[in-house]
């Protein structure tokens, strides 16, 4: 069984560009939720946006900005350019692709209805698989390419079947990641499920109201042991389970069933256990029921003392690209050896007695979990290891 | 290790939810071809029925004929789909669009999320394992397929139901267009594999299959299933050859070849006249003019492929090339916008 290491890491999101920047917001305990500036819908939620037009995505891409683009396209190429720098992957004749979003550029689909002439070049971006065919052709990928979408974990089980193939020896080496960018069509979902946050997401907060999107692109690189000999190693993914709840299409069951699940089988495939775990990267969405379930599963499982929060409060619910933004984020904290500050917190909810983390600090960081879960009952965990 | 086919559903134009190949083939003058319905009401509990949509019922009707065939009940599922749920998800683009945003019902949100059906099998049949849902156009079914083998290779599962969907919308069918994906006029399915015009005729289906680490009495083997991306016009042999010695075969191996045929005198030949080369003595079945073109048709061909290996005879109307008698080893080759895939299946 090969030992799967990461080598590259690459983000964008509402606090930061590349990965400098938004690790520097996270010492800071920086959010970014906010009306919408660029984002047009009646609905004036709050949300977490990046404060740059396509036109200045497309300068950042490196890409002509006479082209018009779509703006989930752009977010992954700008992610997936800065993961293959950092692991200095020029030779890309053996990378293997896996990606996700939740519904392609559902952000450019949406206005078709209204301004059909204006959009008739991007029509392309209709086709479920265009985002990732046009990063593949962008970066000269050629190997194997898989797409993703099972709602909110996407990009976590993206990771997970990259690691997966890596162990086996089915790949050496995988860019793995996911997009996704504000649309009227998500915050509208979740504004019809009576989900979506008025005063602005609050993960685990006693007065939690809900859920604040956000948008962003995060890739990584995933190398073999092999493959990574003598380059830079920002962890290694030790352990990874996907289940399915089987409860309800869009709710978590009230006692984390689930949860405990994907939790438990990723301790199992990591042998680790519950004392091992310096840090919990939880889903906390802000929404009352699955920050409530979540937290009974991993108070049952970790007690009150193992430090855990949720990084929405600081990105917004970036959808299919959470579980590789926050994947970004758990390599982040082993690379400091602190533990991120649960944004937007004020009173910790009641009914559970864990250890959240109110502000950034240092701490001993050996082993990350890091949760994603999706509609549809999808549950996945997995763990970041120092080495 | 090696993987077999222990049971499989297809829903499809033709009305193959019963099992077998109809003796007569659905012939119909169009531009695209509705999927033959069973009476849901017989397969799936009627309370679950409203509300669901269109492509819901194909896919739990499918996935539930699979499994009840099951020896073994399958614990986890993964599904591929071209291009998921467009009937629901365009219908709530356009109730954002038209508005008023403030007054939306979440149902067909809910439901145009492309996991769902996966979901909903879960939740129906209470399988908890794996749950995955690949949104990959043409290649979808093959990394549904080599997903679960790898699952299987693991000891995660001991049988996995793996799942191929598409539904016809006027959304998904206008999406192709640019490509010159359909024919211009309406056309008799049956006649379409002259390519005498450019462009194929669209179609929708939903084939389950359940691959297990044990066999059962049939002994069908999944050795293959592989897709590469492909930009340009024309199959890549090479590619299929390495395939093919990766798992110790040669082309000599393979007597019946299933073909992504679909009518179009612009792409028919430069995608398949080359591979069909490859496989001089073999017999060449055909299904698109069956089905219709949609990103996951070539589960039709994975479950022919399973009829024909399980002794029944390769209908006449799809049979496109005839060759050698008694199928042992059976390769699917489709060759789609931008992909390429195939699929290999023995009896073991």
């Amino acid at each position: 069984m090969n030992r799967v290491f990461v080598t590259g890491i690459g983000a964008i999101s509402a606090i930061g560009n590349n990965v400098a920047e938004q690790l520097q917001a996270l010492q800071q305990g920086t959010s970014n939720i906010a009306p919408a500036k660029l984002l047009k819908s009646t609905l004036k939620l709050p949300v977490a946006e990046i404060p740059f037009s396509n036109k200045e995505l497309t300068s950042l891409a490196e890409l002509p900005t006479e082209e018009t683009f779509s703006r989930t396209f752009l977010l992954g190429l700008i992610a997936a350019k800065e993961a293959l720098k950092t692991a200095n992957l020029t030779d890309r004749s053996d990378l293997q692709f896996i990606s996700s979003s939740t519904n392609a550029a559902i952000e450019i689909t949406e206005n078709i209805y209204k301004n059909p002439e204006e959009h008739l070049p991007l029509l392309r971006y209709f086709h479920a698989n265009q985002i990732p065919l046009d990063i593949a052709k962008e970066l000269g990928i050629c190997g194997r390419q898989y797409t993703i979408s099972t709602a909110c974990s996407s990009s976590a089980n993206g990771i997970m079947l990259a690691t997966r193939l890596i162990r086996s020896g089915k790949a050496k080496r995988v860019l793995v990641g996911g997009n996704d960018s504000l649309s009227r069509f998500s915050i509208n979902g979740f504004n019809a499920l009576e989900i979506a946050s008025v005063n602005g997401c609050r993960p685990f907060d006693k007065n939690r109201d809900g859920v604040s999107l956000g948008e962003a692109g995060a890739y990584l690189v995933l190398e073999s042991e092999e493959a990574a000999k003598g380059k830079h190693v920002y962890g290694e993914i030790k352990g990874f389970a996907n289940v399915n709840e089987a409860y309800h299409a869009t709710s978590t069951s009230p006692d984390g069933k689930g949860a405990k699940q994907a939790i438990n089988d990723a301790l199992a495939v990591a042998n680790l256990t519950v004392s091992d775990i310096s840090y919990i990267n939880a889903h906390g969405t802000g929404t009352k029921i699955n920050d409530l379930s979540e937290s009974i599963a991993i108070s049952e499982l970790f007690g009150s003392q193992t430090p855990i929060s949720s990084t929405k409060g600081c990105t917004g619910h970036t959808l299919a690209a959470c579980g590789a933004l926050e994947a970004v984020f758990s390599l982040l904290a082993i690379q400091e050896q602190q533990v991120w500050g649960n944004g937007r917190l004020l009173e910790p909810l009641t009914e559970t007695n864990m250890n959240i983390v109110r502000e950034t600090h240092s701490a001993t960081v050996n082993h990350v979990l890091s949760n994603s879960f999706g509609f549809g009952g999808n549950d996945t965990s997995l763990i970041f290891s120092k080495i | 290790m090696a993987f077999y086919i222990i049971s499989s559903a297809l829903l499809c134009p033709q009305k193959t939810f019963e099992g077998t190949f109809p003796e007569e083939p659905i012939s119909t003058e169009g531009l695209y071809l509705r999927c033959a319905e069973p009476d849901y009401k017989q397969i799936i509990p009627p309370v679950r029925l409203r509300r669901m949509s269109h492509i819901l019922k194909m896919g739990l009707a499918a996935s539930y004929l699979c499994i009840n065939q099951s020896e073994v009940r399958p614990d986890s599922i993964i599904v591929g789909t071209g291009q998921g749920c467009t009937i629901d998800l365009e219908g709530f683009m356009r109730s954002c669009s038209e508005g008023p945003e403030e007054l939306l019902s979440p149902i067909p949100f809910i439901n145009s999320g492309h996991n769902t059906l996966a979901g909903q099998i879960a939740m129906n049949s209470q399988i908890k394992g794996y749950n995955m849902t690949y949104l990959q156009e043409a290649a979808s079914l093959e990394s549904a397929l080599s997903d679960a083998m790898l699952l299987l290779e693991e000891g995660t599962s001991t049988c996995t139901l793996v799942g191929a969907i598409d539904e016809y919308s006027p959304l998904s069918f206008d999406v192709f267009k640019p490509h010159n994906c359909w024919r211009e006029e309406p056309v008799n399915n049956l006649s379409l594999l002259k390519a005498d015009k450019s462009g194929s005729i669209m179609g929708e289906g939903a084939g389950f299959f359940c691959i297990s680490n044990q066999p059962d009495k049939q002994n069908i083997e999944l050795v293959a299933a592989d897709s590469k991306m492909n930009f340009k016009l024309g199959a890549s042999k090479e590619w299929v050859n390495n395939l093919l010695a990766q798992h110790q075969l040669t082309t000599d191996d393979i007597d019946y070849l299933f073909v992504g045929r679909k009518g179009d005198q612009l792409t028919d030949d430069a995608s398949y006249t080359e591979i069909e080369n490859l496989f001089p003595s073999a017999t060449i079945a055909a299904y698109k003019h069956l089905s219709g073109q949609y990103p996951t048709a070539q589960a039709v061909a994975l479950w022919m492929a399973v009829k024909v290996l399980s002794g029944h005879d390769l209908p006449a109307y799809a049979t496109y090339r005839a060759g050698a008698k008694t199928p042992k080893t059976i390769l699917l080759y489709n060759n789609d916008l931008n992909s390429e895939s195939v699929i290999i299946v023995k009896k073991g």
